[in-house]
Formats: C-alpha cells, sequence, structure tokens
C-alpha cells in the first residue's frame, strides 16, 4: 500500500509516492505459476513444428495457425484473467531493476531466436521444435526467477 | 520553476497516485487501485468519477452483483496530461531526475 495519500504536498514528498505508485503494476502482482514457462514452451516448439505443414498441405497449416492462437488466447486469459492490473510496455517507466530485465529479456528472445534458426538450418524442423520448447520453457523459467527477485528489490528500496 | 504543466486534476495526492499507477497498466481494477492506495471505496470512487469527467480514464464493468469487476485504462488526453504534470513535477525539484 503506497503512503498516506494526504501528505504529498512537497514536490519531493509527491515524487516519491508518484514513483512507488508508477511502479506498483511492476512489482505488486502475484508471481507467474510454476506452469507458465512449460506451456508457453510448448506453445512456441508447436509454432516451430507447425511449419512443418506448409510444405505438404497450406489448408492443415491455416487450421494449425488458428488452433495456436486459439490456445494463446487461452494461456493469456488464464495469466491475467485474474490479475489486478497488468505492467504496460512501451508506455510507462518502469522501475530500473525492472527495465534491465526487460531489456535481457530482450537480448534473451534474440538469442532463443537465432539458436532455434541454426538448429533448423542444421538438422530440420523436428530438432528445432524440441530446441524451442526447452530454451523457451528454460529462459522463462528463468526471467520469472530474476523477475521476483527484482520486484522484491524494488518493494524493498521503495517501501 | 515551472508551473505550467501542473494539472489541477492530477495535483491532488489520491489522483496522481492513480494516475501513475494507471499509465503504467494495460488496466487496473478497481480492488487493485483501492488495495495500493489505500483508500476506502467511497474514496476511490470519487477520485475515479473526478478522472473520468476530465476524461483522463476510461471504465469498464465486467458482470453483475458480487462477482463483477470494474477496471479503468487511462485515455490518450490523460496519458499526455499525466506526462505534463509529471515533467513539471520533476522541473520543480533541481536535482530531480531528468528525462524520465
Amino acid at each position: 500500500m503506497l503512503a498516506d495519500m494526504e501528505s504529498t504536498s512537497d514536490p519531493l514528498d509527491a515524487v516519491r509516492e508518484l514513483e512507488r505508485a508508477e511502479a506498483a503494476p511492476y512489482v505488486r502482482l502475484p508471481p507467474a505459476p510454476s506452469w507458465v514457462a512449460p506451456v508457453f514452451g510448448a506453445w512456441f516448439a508447436g509454432w516451430v513444428g507447425m511449419w512443418a505443414l506448409w510444405g505438404w498441405n497450406r489448408i492443415a497449416f491455416a487450421g494449425a495457425s488458428v488452433l495456436l492462437i486459439t490456445v494463446l488466447g487461452g494461456i493469456v486469459r488464464a495469466t491475467n484473467g485474474s490479475a489486478g492490473a497488468v505492467p504496460v510496455l512501451g508506455r510507462g517507466t518502469p522501475p530500473p531493476e525492472i527495465a534491465r530485465l526487460y531489456r535481457a529479456y530482450v537480448v534473451g528472445c534474440l538469442v532463443v531466436a537465432a539458436t532455434v534458426a541454426l538448429v533448423w538450418w542444421w538438422t530440420g524442423i523436428g530438432a528445432a521444435a524440441a530446441a524451442t520448447l526447452v530454451l523457451v520453457t528454460a529462459g522463462l523459467a528463468r526471467y520469472a526467477t530474476r523477475y521476483e527477485q527484482a520486484a522484491s528489490a524494488v518493494r524493498a528500496r521503495l517501501g | 520553476m515551472s508551473l505550467s504543466g501542473i494539472d489541477p486534476v492530477i495535483h491532488a495526492p489520491k489522483r496522481l497516485a492513480a494516475m501513475a499507477l494507471l499509465v503504467n497498466a494495460e488496466f487496473a481494477t478497481f480492488a487493485f487501485l483501492k488495495e495500493q492506495l489505500g483508500l476506502t471505496d467511497s474514496d476511490l470512487s470519487k477520485q475515479m468519477s473526478a478522472l473520468e469527467s476530465a476524461g483522463y480514464i476510461g471504465i469498464t464493468k465486467r458482470g453483475r452483483g458480487p462477482g463483477s469487476v470494474t477496471s479503468y485504462r487511462v485515455t490518450q488526453a490523460g496519458l499526455q496530461a499525466y506526462r505534463r504534470h509529471r515533467a513539471a513535477l520533476y522541473a520543480m525539484l533541481d536535482d530531480g531526475p531528468s528525462g524520465r
């Protein structure tokens, strides 16, 4: 809970309250459930594997695309549906601890995408899908752990 | 010291905190805002009504009765007003974090 809202007439106090309120959507959320990482890993593996259908049957490819999008919608609803707030990307001012983690996340995504592309190029789509499952699951699990650590640090700093 | 960006609607501490939270969220529910801002139901309703009247937030209600959920989102006008107010607030602090 933020400090007493009636006591912030001083600009410095107002800025402190503002920083606490700005940080709230990022650091006052329940930790991500443990099933999120493997489910997203499986989803991305399915997306990579779906491309095996492209050269075989375009209708099957389209059907698989619709199925994956529907499943993704369900996953997002399940993860965000009960949340009291969801941090916005690109518009807000995340705390520096969280902003650093976001940058690391982007780098991690690029590394995973490049690795999967190389595996696909060298060994084929099946191995690429398997690599996607492992890398995305491990990456998201690591990200969730580090996010909770960063959020704890922000909560401790801002009080 | 610049007061040009200070917005009288947002300047009230409770509404400033609510706007600061909403600008950083896709949405926030009434329950989440109430818990984070430490306000009573009636006080939060009053503050959010003032922000809605100014066109700074939008309200979505899902369901009816005890299980219903009220959510708030910041509007484009609210986002711009908040950014101006925030910049003016930091400008009032000589050594405040610039460009944030």
